[in-house]
């Protein structure tokens, strides 16, 4: 039997939910603060180990923090000083390939603002950072867009679409099959982990001398249909 | 008579798919020229060879949200000198399943038949089998079969029905490890042969298994498996232990190239069956067998509907029984048109 709760316990209740919930508000701009901080110390402590002049190594910090105030991701930034100064690269090639990446990364910012779930892709970084990738690798705009609009109904699958994607093209396949497999792979809510057998079962149907065409299809529509990997397998077995 | 009576029925369901493609995907339908080249220690001194044209038709259909038909045939001329033989194969099989309540489950029957003229080794083969799978937490599950067969051919002692239930547990971690381990207990009734004791040869085998398989990136699997069954049979001749390794490696780098590898080893201990010479003679011991097998193919897609397929096979068996022991390889190569 449920008993309903007193008015006053309610109140106590809401009052200590929105006191919890404050805290958890500090709490996390702390953690952001702290994490920033570490990030800065971290990143002060690669710098002094880099060899650089104390000019160059001013420049490449200030670029780092410009892209921060302008609330840009930096995780990448920091991997790519990481990976520069691992690699002895000149500081000014590593200046001029920041800021590449920061152009980038607006570009990307910029592109994905007038796209259908653009926001809710780059509130995550690891997808922002993606696409940016993908921009460095040669895609066009017009195809982030495209995979954008594609992964509306699941932004958090952004990265793994854009993998199963370049993996479908990389493998030979046409950009319509592989902008058709990954659109039926993320409607059909399969986990995103799960992504790469829908690029097995193309090699499935391959194997049974099924045009691609036909094969992209008959995957699609099961996919869609919401049957199982296991059972999509089935199609192409003998 | 069956055999006529299931390709007239592949033939009919195909020309059906042909002439109404809304009811299904449009059947594949694949020619081409074989030739292949066999030798063995068992073989004549001089290799065994044969070539001649093939025809492969492949239909599948969704005809409902849970219904799933497919059917193929596979026929060939095979040349083999001095004399030709017609040999084909067909398959139709109707899966239905869905899932209640998170319960995974498949419906299945299917007949096969085979034949090839000249050596009179026609076979007919209805299947069915029901197949449960559940989740057992998150990356885990348990699946609980049932499958049959009815295998007839000509040869009336090697037909028999078979019957037999599995269970097997699965554990899948990750798209690139996923480990399975089972057991399962099979029963074959022989409609022709007989035991010592004059009746009805029948078998119970019961299994043990593990299996370990991956995907390698988007494009390349793994598997590798090993399983113990022990036979035991009312004709007390056939009660053996057998134990299997096989291991299967698949690439497919592009669309235009795929390669696989497989390999296996059993090993069989028989219990009373005598060992015997050459000349027919009981060496006074039980038979031990080792087989082991190895096989590689290769398809190229040379055009977009002209494919070249290879393969190459090996056979060894190691045994102290004589007719056990030797060796046979094969190898075909295959020009194949997609129409």
């Amino acid at each position: 039997m449920q008993h309903r709760a007193p008015v006053t316990n309610t109140r106590t209740a809401r009052r200590d939910g929105r006191r919890t919930g404050g805290r958890l508000v500090v709490l996390l701009v702390l953690a952001l603060v702290c994490e920033g901080e570490l990030f800065a110390e971290e990143l002060d402590a690669v710098l002094d180990s880099s060899g650089y002049a104390a000019e160059e190594r001013v420049r490449i910090r200030e670029i780092h923090d410009e892209a921060r105030a302008r609330g840009i991701p930096t995780t990448v930034l920091v991997d790519r000083i990481q990976e520069g100064i691992a690699k002895a690269v000149p500081a000014p090639r590593l200046v001029a390939a920041l800021r590449d990446d920061v152009l980038r990364l607006e570009t990307v910012r910029s592109l994905l603002d007038d796209a259908v779930a653009g926001e809710r892709i780059l509130a995550d970084p690891a997808s922002w950072e993606r696409a940016a990738t993908l921009l460095r690798a040669g895609w066009p705009a017009e195809r982030l867009m495209q995979l954008a609009a594609i992964c509306e109904p699941r932004p958090e699958a952004f990265r793994a679409a854009s993998l199963l994607w370049i993996a479908i093209v990389d493998w030979g396949a046409s950009q319509e099959s592989a902008e058709e497999l990954t659109s039926a792979a993320v409607e059909s809510g399969i986990p995103d982990e799960s992504f790469p057998r829908v690029a097995s079962l193309l090699v499935d149907a391959t194997r049974r001398r099924v045009p691609e065409p036909q094969a992209v299809r008959m995957i699609a529509e099961a996919l869609r249909d919401g049957r199982s990997l296991r059972r999509i397998e089935l199609l192409f077995a003998r | 008579m069956r055999a006529t009576f299931v390709k007239t029925v592949t033939a009919l369901a195909l020309i059906l798919c042909a002439a109404i493609p809304a009811a299904g995907y449009e059947p594949v339908v694949v020619i081409g020229v074989r030739a292949t080249a066999g030798y063995g220690s068992a073989e004549s001194t001089v290799p065994e060879y044969s070539y001649g044209p093939e025809i492969d038709v492949d239909l599948r259909m969704l005809p409902g949200e849970r219904l799933y038909l497919a059917g193929w045939y596979a026929g060939s001329l095979m040349v083999d000198p001095p004399i030709s033989v017609p040999r084909d194969e067909s398959a139709l099989g109707v899966l239905t399943g869905g899932s209640f309540g998170g319960l995974d489950v498949e419906l299945q029957v299917g007949v096969a038949a085979s034949s090839a003229m000249g050596d009179d080794r026609s076979t007919f083969a209805p299947d069915w089998s029901a197949h449960a799978v559940a989740p057992v937490g998150a990356k885990s599950t348990i699946a609980v079969s049932y499958s049959g067969r009815y295998h007839q051919t000509s040869v009336p002692t090697e037909t028999h029905v078979q019957n037999g239930a599995d269970v097997e547990l699965r554990w899948d971690p990750s798209l690139s490890l996923g480990l399975a381990a089972g057991f399962g207990a099979r029963a074959t009734g022989f409609a022709d042969r007989y035991a010592a004791t004059d009746e009805l040869r029948r078998d119970l085998a019961a299994e043990l298994g593990c299996r370990a398989e991956g995907l390698v990136g988007y494009f390349s699997f793994w598997q590798t498996a090993a399983a113990a069954t022990i036979v035991r049979s009312n004709d007390p001749q056939e009660d053996r232990s057998v134990y299997r390794a096989d291991l299967h490696l698949s690439t497919d780098p592009t669309s235009a190239l795929g390669l696989r590898a497989t390999a296996s080893a059993t090993a069989s201990r028989y219990l009373l069956r005598d060992a015997l010479d050459a000349a027919g003679l009981p060496l006074g011991e039980a038979v031990r067998a080792v087989r082991a097998a190895g096989s590689v193919d290769a398809q190229m897609t040379v055009l977009p509907d002209l494919f070249l397929v290879g393969d190459l096979g090996a056979v060894y068996g190691w045994s102290n029984d004589a007719s056990l022991s030797g060796w046979s390889a094969e190898g075909s190569l295959a020009v194949q048109l997609r129409l």
